[in-house]
């Protein structure tokens, strides 16, 4: 039995042969391209307009808070019970004096009682 | 001719759409009619076609001029004819046509061959052309690639993104199924191959990289 290459070439070409692609081919592929950038385009315009919406309640809610909390300072001072360690590590602690855990100085006592 | 291939490129990865019209008439007749021979159905062959320019004009951006075109681009054409014609048979099982109209089917095809219209009108072209049909559509990409298309085995490889030594195996497979085929239909039993069964033997309906 004879099937060598020359000749599967030739009953696909005679095969081929036998058919051409329709015309209008190109007219579906960019009609479908057109339908793909149409929805990717609206997909974004969705997320832009779902963004703005969330930007825009962010401010009104911002606004709100500004408006409805009355001015205080935005944190808190730190206030440590007189003797706390803690308090020996915050900035300005030993500046106020007083008998915080931060003041390290010496009490006259105590300077007596070293003598 | 790369260069042009390559400038045509560039302009449809710019969004040129003249560019992508262009790049589409330059492949358009090869492709259908590799998908017509893989698939032997103008209709589907057409949908393959479709699929396969969308597929490649919507990730034409991520191509990188590492490997050619063209081998991309029968690439795609290769996996698109193949999901169709997998899909095509889980929907014939789901839906099965009742014997007769399947029987009748086979028969239109196989008999769309004219010898009296056609260039090669032999008994022995005849068979062959029902032989092919018979093919797995792997192996029968393979074979339109390699003998419609004339693709070198390393270019075949590129294609369906296997060795070349799997290539080499896998025409060599074909050309055995048409042989052994070919002699059944002739009623001579005696030159179909002791492989023959095992060569019938399900073979992988998908291509090497998937």
């Amino acid at each position: 039995m004879r099937v060598d290459g020359r000749m599967i070439r030739e009953v696909l070409r005679a095969e081929a042969e036998r058919v051409s692609p329709p015309p209008d081919l190109w007219e579906r592929i960019s009609r479908e391209l057109e339908r793909n950038r149409n929805r990717q385009g609206a997909r974004m315009q969705r997320a832009t307009a779902a963004f703005r919406q969330l930007l825009a309640v962010g401010v009104a809610a911002g606004l709100c808070w500004f408006l409805a909390v009355p001015a205080r300072p935005a944190l808190e001072p730190v206030v440590l019970a007189p003797g706390h360690w803690v308090g020996a590590f915050l900035p300005g602690q030993a500046d106020r004096g007083g008998l915080g855990a931060g003041d390290l100085r010496w009490s006259s006592a105590e300077i007596t009682l070293l003598r | 001719m790369r260069d042009v291939e390559s400038e045509l490129i560039a302009r449809c990865q710019a969004g040129d759409q003249s560019a992508l019209e262009e790049m589409f008439l330059v492949y358009r007749d090869d492709v259908f009619r590799f998908a017509y021979l893989v698939v032997r159905d103008a209709t589907l062959a057409q949908d393959v076609v479709q699929e396969t320019f969308l597929k490649v004009f919507r990730s034409i951006n991520k191509f990188e001029f590492r490997s050619s075109f063209k081998s991309w681009l029968y690439r795609v054409a290769v996996n698109e004819a193949i999901t169709l014609l997998r899909r095509r048979k889980i929907r014939e099982e789901l839906d099965p046509m009742p014997g007769a109209i399947q029987e009748h089917q086979r028969g239109r095809l196989e008999r769309a061959w004219q010898p009296e219209e056609a260039v090669l009108d032999s008994e022995e072209r005849r068979l062959l052309h029902v032989a092919i049909g018979r093919l797995d559509p792997v192996h029968r990409s393979v074979v339109v690639l390699k003998y419609f298309h004339e693709f070198s085995d390393s270019e075949i490889a590129a294609i369906i993104g296997c060795p070349p030594g799997t290539v080499k195996s896998r025409l060599h497979r074909a050309r055995e199924l048409l042989r052994n085929h070919m002699a059944r239909q002739l009623g001579r039993p005696d030159l179909v191959a002791l492989s023959y069964h095992r060569l019938s033997a399900h073979t992988p309906l998908v291509p090497c990289e998937e």
